[in-house]
């Protein structure tokens, strides 16, 4: 009697165990934009067959969706309640309205758990992603937006230094037009270029960042109205005015601007820091070889003159209605991918980390990558426009701007607009 | 006849196929949108109602106005624009003249182009910095006219309604062709042994024969302009600072921008009603020429 | 010598020359960017990028084979050609009987039909992407190529309608009336009278509908998921990475793309430029 007790015990519990191993794929999909010729993609891909080695127990469904499409394909899939367990998003406005939906699961126990992980990141990586105490994910990469590229060469062949306060921006500008080399070359058919490269790095010098914060917060009588932002966009029309950008800047986008510089007929070109990965592929090493990476000339604001623009790069997320194991596998991608070991991977695809700190051989760096890390070490970060406001001022910013710089709108007109929007 | 052409059972089943599809892959949907149009939805959370604010919104919006006018002015070149030419077209090339069938044939291909050629191709050709117009200008010795085509806010909406009149005389070309095959030739034929001449011929006889076609092309020509949005949007995303800005994109803006979904359908709702509103004007003004014009039997 | 008659006769060779010169003028403006397009698709990407107008300096046909293989173009490509053909057959079987019942029938609500189908004209895509994509989910048709088939078919009802609708009306009565009197059935009336007699409408609005179909981009956007079910349209975004575009084999894949279009258009100009010479006049 016993024995078959027995007997049937252990035959029950070979069937189960085969039954829950039968399921211990762990599925789950994912959605991401890193499709096409960019080495982002290459890097993508490479680490994705990376983690499906290392965890044949979890099947992803991975989906690539073009760059231009993904947010409003992801968006037409929130509205209609069908988001993927995994998907990559945009820090700051973008997190904060699919968080404050509640669509999202956040990671602060992962976090905890890997104190090591979590402490290795630069703050960016984490605190944009971080909504009302809770952390949504990290990113896997902080973007420098500012970054001021110039030819050497061509500031050497017309005698000029490169700027260091507003009045030499204006006469090297000068000097440049008219000889015929464009001063700065320009993209801004988008819209957010000139506010997330330029404006937003001008309009700290003269700010600083916290009357910022509190104009936002509308704490401390700061107002977009004030004197020292007025002055920041009057600044930007009068550059505009110089003829500091190519005449087609607002009909071409900041992919197209580079040709300019890559054909050397641009003395500076003030992109992010997404734009290396193109620039060590295409650019002619003639080019390359005279490119330095500078930053913006200090203005005598209230802003510290050595800030640079940096905003955290994309995170994957989960969604909140993800079962607890598809969270837990999640989990690890997104560990996997802005890890140590990714990050390390990061300068062969010319993209920056968003570690405080990496350990790699600089010798093997492209120059110009290296010189971008330098200037990461040398630099405090402050924010940029469109990660600060929420998305409707954002777009007033980016609307207005462009307004601005061609005359049809007034700085201070603009400026008002803006504060009437402040909810 | 009445047995057969007034046969309700008939009728429904001729018309089933069609109603069924549409009505559930379209009208639904269509209806189900304006629906959000009352709420104030980001997309992402649930949607609140709101009445008509978001309709109020939009009407005191002066940038909705901007790209309201922007449509009009493309409905207007195109239907006077794309319409006449492809007439004369159609007219020119529907006789027997050497080379009728190829030059047929390219005036229909920048149809064929998909949205984002047309745009990079033209953007690159008006390109003022680089540009082969401007190049081209400059080379005749006319530089004094080479303008910042699409960045210069007084230019950018003109050029655009070129660029839609370019892709789509084509269209209106072939329908009306078609159209005229349907006029026997023996009318022309004794029209001229009458003694008409060919612009008589065009005004009297073929323009009221194929009258039902033209007015076709008009409400179609009306519906696309209200519509415009993908060729546009490649080119110029509405700017520089709106001054290409339509009501298509207008509300895309606002629906995957800037979160704002009710408002977004608020929009197509009232985008909806404008072209409605001037599709039965149209049709009204032209009902009536045709009562007195229309050809039948032969 | 020089009398009236030669003079008349200069005047129209000068102005047969003119109208020549002008559609040559008219036929290099529309056919440029396709040319453009074709030698840049020969091009290397930095090439264009170093001046978009210059002709190739060597031919590199080799960007075809990668856009093909690269984005898997051979499998766009037939989920397209499935889902327009397919598209096009049901449009115009359910849009031609339609368009005959609104054309010839006598009933009430006719005028209120006709308005109900232009309706679906006047909306642009965008504004329907969710409510559709909720209907299709509860149909359960999402990532199918039929959601796609059934999609185009009820969006290019209205313009198959409409002008169908507008050719069939001004066919003559008399020629109904007799078939009538001599005992037809009608579906024959149908079959053997009215398409044939609609030859060119019909041609047109198939190529009408295969255009549009075949760059239809924003549903296919939404509801296909699987790399297997994608279009051509979708592919060809493929090449437009976000931080570059390698401009060269986007313009080898637009060529593929292109293609099918410009065949079809080939083969249906006859159509509808013959294919009416025995209908409406003999009556």
């Amino acid at each position: 009697m016993r024995i078959r007790v027995l007997a049937s015990a252990l035959l029950f519990t070979i069937v189960l165990a085969f039954a829950s191993a039968a399921d211990a794929k762990i599925k789950f999909t994912l959605w991401h934009s890193y499709i096409g010729a960019d080495q982002r993609a290459e890097f993508m891909a490479d680490r994705m067959a990376a983690f499906r080695k290392a965890h044949p127990e979890i099947e992803i469904d991975e989906q690539l969706i073009p760059r231009d499409q993904y947010q409003t394909k992801l968006k037409t899939m929130a509205a209609a309640g069908e988001l993927p367990d995994a998907f990559l998003l945009w820090p700051n406005a973008m997190t904060v309205e699919f968080a404050k939906a509640g669509l999202l699961a956040d990671i602060n126990d992962l976090l905890a758990a890997n104190p090591a992980w979590k402490n290795a990141f630069s703050p960016r990586a984490l605190d944009e992603f971080t909504v009302d105490g809770k952390t949504y994910s990290a990113a896997e990469g902080v973007s420098l937006t500012s970054i001021v590229f110039y030819n050497k060469a061509l500031f050497a062949k017309y005698g000029v230094k490169y700027p260091t306060s507003y009045t030499e921006l204006k006469s090297a500008i000068q000097v440049f037009a008219k000889n015929g080399v464009i001063p700065i070359a320009d993209g801004n058919k988008p819209k957010w270029p000139v506010q997330s490269t330029i404006f937003s790095c001008l309009a700290n010098r003269d700010t600083g960042t916290k009357w910022l914060e509190d104009a936002i917060a509308k704490r401390n009588g700061a107002k977009f109205t004030d004197p020292v932002f007025v002055d920041a966009l009057t600044k930007l029309k009068e550059l505009a005015d110089l003829g500091a950008f190519n005449k087609d800047y607002n009909t071409i986008d900041n992919v197209q601007m580079r040709s300019y510089f890559y054909k050397g007929e641009a003395a500076m070109m003030i992109d992010g820091s997404w734009a290396l990965a193109d620039m060590i592929a295409n650019a002619p090493a003639a080019i390359k070889a005279n490119t330095e990476l500078g930053v913006f000339p200090d203005l005598g604001g209230k802003g510290d003159p050595k800030a640079m623009c940096g905003v955290a790069a994309t995170g994957i997320v989960i969604n909140a209605k993800a079962s607890a194991a598809q969270k837990a596998a999640i989990g690890k991608l997104i560990m996997f991918l802005s890890g140590e070991e990714s990050q390390k991977l990061f300068p062969k695809y010319n993209v920056p980390i968003s570690l405080k700190s990496i350990s790699i051989d600089k010798a093997s760096l492209d120059p110009i990558y290296a010189k971008m890390l330098d200037l990461i070490a040398a630099h405090p970060l402050v924010t940029v426009y469109d990660s600060a406001l929420n998305s409707e001022m954002a777009s007033i910013v980016n609307d207005g701007l462009q307004a601005v710089m061609i005359g049809q709108q007034k700085p201070a007109e603009l400026a008002a607009q803006l504060q009437a929007a402040l909810k | 006849m009445d047995s057969i052409f007034k046969n309700r059972k008939y009728i429904a089943l001729g018309l089933a196929p069609a109603m069924i599809i549409y009505l559930v892959f379209v009208l639904y949907p269509i209806v189900r949108s304006f629906f959000y149009g009352f709420y104030d939805w980001n997309g992402l959370s649930k949607p609140v109602y709101v009445g008509l604010s978001n309709f109020a919104a939009i009407l005191s919006d002066k940038v909705f106005w901007k790209s309201f006018w922007n449509n009009i002015y493309i409905v207007v070149v195109s239907v006077f624009g794309q319409i006449p030419l492809g007439l004369i077209l159609a007219v020119i090339l529907n006789r027997k003249m050497r080379g009728a069938m190829a030059f047929r044939f390219f005036f229909f291909m920048p149809m064929i182009l998909s949205t984002v050629v047309v745009g990079l191709l033209w953007s690159t050709i008006l390109n003022s910095q680089v540009g082969i117009l401007n190049a081209l200008l400059k080379a005749l010795a006319l530089g004094g006219l080479a303008q910042n085509w699409l960045g210069d806010p007084r230019f950018a909406m003109p050029v655009v309604g070129f660029i839609v009149v370019w892709q789509f005389f084509g269209l209106y070309m072939v329908i009306l062709l078609a159209a005229l095959q349907s006029i026997p030739k023996e009318i022309h034929e004794s029209a001229a042994l009458d003694g008409a001449g060919e612009l008589t011929k065009l005004t009297r006889i073929t323009v009221p024969m194929i009258w039902g076609a033209i007015t076709a092309s008009v409400v179609l020509c009306i519906a696309g302009g209200m519509r415009t949005f993908d060729l546009v949007f490649t080119m110029t995303q509405g700017g520089p600072a709106h001054a290409t800005e339509l009501m298509a994109i207008y509300m895309y803006n606002k629906t995957f921008d800037v979160y704002k979904y009710g408002y977004g359908s608020a929009v197509s709702l009232v985008i909806f009603a404008i072209s409605f509103a001037f599709i039965l004007s149209s049709r009204a003004l032209m009902g009536k020429a045709s009562s007195e014009g229309k050809g039948g039997e032969a | 010598m020089n009398g009236p008659n030669e003079g008349a006769a200069a005047r129209k060779i000068a102005g047969k020359a003119l109208l020549y010169l002008i559609l040559v003028v008219f036929c290099v403006i529309t056919i440029y960017p396709l040319v453009w397009m074709l030698y840049s698709s020969v091009k290397t990407n930095g090439e264009i990028m170093m001046n978009s107008f210059a002709l190739p300096s060597a031919l590199h046909p080799e960007n075809y084979a990668k856009a093909w293989t690269t984005a898997k173009i051979g499998t766009y490509f037939a989920n397209s050609l499935v889902v327009t053909v397919l598209a096009i057959g049901l449009t115009l079987v359910c849009g031609a009987s339609a368009a005959f019942m609104l054309a010839k029938f006598k009933f009430r609500s006719r005028d209120f039909v006709l308005s109900l189908f232009i309706v679906g004209m006047l909306i642009p895509m965008q504004a329907i992407l969710v409510p559709l994509f909720i209907q299709m989910k509860d149909l359960r048709l999402i990532d199918t190529l039929a959601s796609l088939v059934l999609a185009y078919t009820a969006f290019g009802l209205p313009l198959t309608i409409f002008v169908l609708e507008s050719f069939i009306r001004s066919l003559p009565d008399s020629i109904l009336e007799a078939a009538v009197l001599d005992g037809a059935s009608l579906p024959r009336l149908f079959m053997c009278i009215i398409l044939p007699m609609s030859g060119p409408a019909v041609a047109t609005v198939a190529i009408l509908n295969f255009l549009t179909n075949w760059k239809e981009f924003s549903l296919a956007l939404i509801f296909i998921s699987t790399e297997a079910k994608k279009t051509l349209p979708l592919g060809l975004y493929n090449f437009i990475g976000a931080y570059s575009t390698d401009y060269a084999q986007l313009m080898a894949a637009m060529t593929i793309a292109s293609l099918p279009l410009i065949v079809m258009y080939a083969l249906f100009q006859d159509r509808i430029i013959d294919g009416m010479a025995d209908g409406a006049v003999k009556n």
